[in-house]
């Protein structure tokens, strides 16, 4: 099943995006960063593919600089 | 221990007693959040990151900080001063200081004096330390590289105008070290230009020890004093160069923070003016062989100030006002062997008094009073 994640550079740009989203009726949950994506320990965002477009631009709104990967 | 008065005036060692929100909200992370910052995507690990972040907000509020990212979180002053001087600092650079500075400062200058010839000279200042604005240009070499001024001098309580003196040296960066200002001074980073700004969580924010950190308005000049794991970039086994992971090495102070977060929120309403220890100070000086160590003048002040007397010596002052009266101070050279030099209590030491917010008149009566019978 095509997933949709976003992924943070650090930790204070992943609260802030859950924070800013969480205020939202968007869909998403907070999971670890997939082994796809990198090794990474932190947290990430994903979503179903509908909410794409919606969380790009409450991000981009509030200047969060994120990456946007499918899988 | 006396129970009528709030008798504990060593609040420039670090500030007692704290709101009781402080405890409240460090038990509270400790029995009921757990999990560390940035570490993982669950719920504890979540909040344990946003307490973080939110003190990094608070932080940016207080001291007028448009970037809170740019402030570097760490265990105390002394860290984060550490932080700037051997991360800004190169080979052969000169530095002007206040006359006033802390061993905080004073230390890890003397070891890069050592080890990377750094020089240093300090700034013309008052007999009281405060720093004359119009002449800091004629101390500036084509080697300077940085000037350090202690916000509050934790000798005299002396106020400096940092705005001004940024302002009379705009192209040199300044580093304050804010230990006893930041909490109840005005300290506006980014409208007075400051380039580094360290601060205590422990004294006038009135949370925990085990807190601190620095404002860095420019982290690409700086480089890092420790490395570690940020929970960021991980495959990576260089540090992140971006703020504020680049500075964020290791598991973070939680329980602090979660602290210094509740501290932050929730300031100690005065119960004392700024007229009532002015009216102190003054009376303490009328005392017989009593010299007050303090500002010139009294908008000069900050809410510390010490004495000496002609016979009796700093250490039997304070250990009499303890014995006598529960009246709790420190005496000595306060760790600012420099300071004392200049204000030439460096045979003696000083016995330092330096007030909460929580101080009433009756408080302040009451240490008068304890003064007036230990040195008569």
């Amino acid at each position: 099943m095509r997933r949709e994640y976003f992924v943070f550079r650090s930790t204070r740009d992943a609260i802030k995006s859950d924070r800013i989203l969480g205020k939202t009726d968007i869909k998403y949950s907070v999971v670890p960063v997939p082994k796809e994506i990198s090794a990474e320990c932190g947290m990430s965002i994903t979503t179903a593919t509908e909410n794409i477009e919606r969380i790009i631009d409450t991000l981009t709104e509030n200047s969060i600089s994120h990456r946007h990967i499918t899988l | 221990m006396n129970i009528e008065h709030l008798t504990y005036f060593d609040n420039s060692s670090t500030s007692f007693p704290k709101h009781q929100s402080v405890a409240k909200a460090m038990s509270h992370y400790l029995n009921c959040i757990g999990g560390t910052y940035g570490r993982s995507f669950y719920k504890r690990s979540i909040e344990a990151s946003a307490i973080i972040e939110d003190t990094r907000d608070k932080l940016a509020e207080l001291m007028h900080i448009d970037n809170p990212e740019n402030i570097v979180l760490c265990n105390n002053a002394t860290q984060a001063i550490n932080t700037v001087l051997k991360g800004f600092l190169k080979s052969g650079d000169h530095v002007l200081v206040s006359p006033l500075e802390h061993n905080a400062v004073m230390r890890p200058l003397k070891r890069l004096a050592n080890n990377i010839n750094i020089s240093w000279s300090t700034l013309p200042a008052n007999s009281d330390g405060l720093i004359l604005v119009d002449e800091i240009q004629n101390h500036i070499t084509d080697r300077t590289k940085l000037i350090i001024v202690n916000h509050v001098s934790n000798v005299n309580g002396v106020i400096q105008p940092v705005k001004q003196i940024k302002g009379a040296a705009p192209d040199i960066a300044l580093l304050v070290d804010g230990a006893q200002s930041v909490g109840k001074e005005q300290l506006k980073c980014d409208m007075w230009s400051i380039d580094f700004a360290v601060f205590t969580g422990h004294k006038a924010i009135g949370g925990p020890t085990g807190t601190g950190g620095v404002y860095i308005k420019n982290i690409n000049t700086t480089d890092t004093l420790i490395e570690g794991g940020t929970g960021s970039n991980s495959e990576d086994i260089v540090m992140p160069d971006y703020a504020p992971d680049k500075f964020m090495a290791g598991t973070p102070n939680m329980v602090g923070f979660a602290g210094l977060f509740a501290a932050l929120n929730n300031p100690l309403v005065y119960n004392h003016t700024q007229a009532d220890l002015t009216d102190l100070i003054e009376r303490v000086k009328s005392l017989d062989g009593v010299e007050v160590i303090c500002a010139n003048k009294p908008e000069n002040q900050s809410s510390l100030f010490s004495i000496t007397h002609n016979s009796m010596n700093s250490s039997a002052i304070s250990a009499e006002l303890y014995s006598r009266f529960g009246v709790e101070t420190r005496a000595g050279l306060h760790c600012a062997p420099m300071a004392h030099k200049y204000l030439n209590t460096d045979n003696t030491g000083s016995c330092r008094f330096s007030l909460s917010p929580l101080h009433t008149t009756s408080d302040l009566e009451y240490l008068y009073r304890a003064i007036k019978d230990v040195v008569k």
